[in-house]
């Protein structure tokens, strides 16, 4: 009966790490995940919008209100450079490590002659020289991860405009060199 | 024999309370830290570079985007002023004063496709119909109503989203210092 108790007690506290265990596996393991979605349909070069809601297969918990677009930035192939054109109202470029933690955020009141302009840099790969132009530099050490753009729409009709602003953001490798 | 029933409980038990725990823990989207004003819950954890493992596993399951702590604040209610649980069935009135924020929304988050539905689910601080002192009023009913109104459709479940940008509150000050929107029930059937 003791040696019975003793399994019951050592299977219950074996249950309490495998718990640990697999909720911390979970982000590392997940398929369908924010930055495995993203990828899925990223282009190069630009941001891919990706919807509203979930109602049309989108993300969930994003506001309704926005026109949401993103794209993958891989550091292993140099800095990313990207350019959103100022858009009609309120919107933000967010940064995001590969497990979807926001590490920066640039809001309109950067935009400098009608965009906003950043560079995403590893400052292991030595030093990478901002280029002239470029109002923002982000220093991540996360190689991959993606970059979110919330455009907002404040009335229903300029949804159309926002969205064409927002299809001339680009997003791509600058191709440079840490010295 | 009975060492090998033994060992059987002793894996059961433990697939059982480490899985089920788990699967219970993200299908229940449980978080830690919640932050309560009134009807209005927030999770800051989950916008931060730090968010606890239950966020990350829940975010990394539903291939959630947080909203970043740097981009705004997001509250959301699932229960009137007086605690009652929120009903798609029932007209609501949600009223309040200017809040903090450069720009902030509201917007419902129901059971049914949004595209089945009448009417708008969501409003902008920069569309709002607005009285005199700067006030609104958001009727949140499953039929027209005149003024601000979000239709809050026939699903079987209703929460009021509300996102507030570019604000220089956090979530501590949120607490103590904002008047946040109440959400009065008018009527249900």
């Amino acid at each position: 009966m003791t040696r019975a108790l003793l399994f019951i007690a050592a299977g219950a506290l074996f249950g309490l790490i495998t718990h640990v265990v697999t909720l911390l596996a979970i982000p590392v393991n997940a398929t369908q995940d924010a930055f495995s979605r993203i990828a899925s349909i990223a282009e190069p070069g630009r941001f891919i919008e990706i919807g509203p809601g979930d109602a049309d297969g989108g993300f969930a918990g994003l506001d309704p209100t926005f026109v949401h677009a993103a794209c993958i930035y891989d550091l292993s192939m140099g800095p990313a450079a990207i350019r959103v054109p100022e858009l009609p109202f309120y919107f933000t470029v967010s940064f995001y490590d590969r497990l979807a933690r926001p590490f920066f955020v640039i809001n309109d009141r950067v935009a400098i002659g009608g965009a906003v302009e950043a560079i995403v840099v590893d400052p292991s790969e030595g030093l990478i020289p901002t280029p002239a132009g470029v109002g923002t530099r982000v220093e991540t050490r996360e190689r991959l991860g993606f970059i979110l753009l919330r455009g907002a729409v404040a009335n229903p009709s300029e949804r159309g405009r926002v969205r064409d602003q927002i299809a001339q953001a680009t997003c791509q490798p600058t191709g440079l060199a840490g010295q | 024999m009975r060492y090998l029933l033994n060992l059987l409980v002793f894996f059961g038990l433990a697939a059982a309370i480490g899985l089920g725990l788990t699967g219970l823990a993200v299908s229940r989207n449980v978080m830690f830290g919640e932050v309560k004003v009134g009807s209005w819950a927030a999770y800051p954890s989950i916008g931060s570079t730090q968010p606890d493992p239950y966020a990350r596993a829940s975010i990394a399951r539903r291939g959630r985007i947080p909203l970043a702590l740097g981009d705004g604040l997001e509250f959301t209610a699932s229960e009137d002023s007086e605690g009652r649980p929120l009903r798609p069935d029932c007209d609501y009135r949600l009223s309040g004063s200017t809040l903090p924020a450069r720009y902030w929304t509201v917007a419902l988050q129901t059971s049914a496709r949004p595209d089945t539905e009448p009417g708008r689910q969501a409003y902008t601080s920069a569309e709002l119909l607005r009285q005199e002192n700067g006030g609104y009023v958001i009727t949140i009913a499953p039929r027209a109503r005149p003024g601000n109104w979000l239709a809050s459709g026939h699903g079987d479940a209703l929460r009021i989203m509300l996102r507030l940008y570019d604000t220089p509150l956090t979530t501590r000050s949120a607490q103590s210092s904002i008047a946040f929107p109440t959400i009065e029930r008018v009527a249900c059937p």
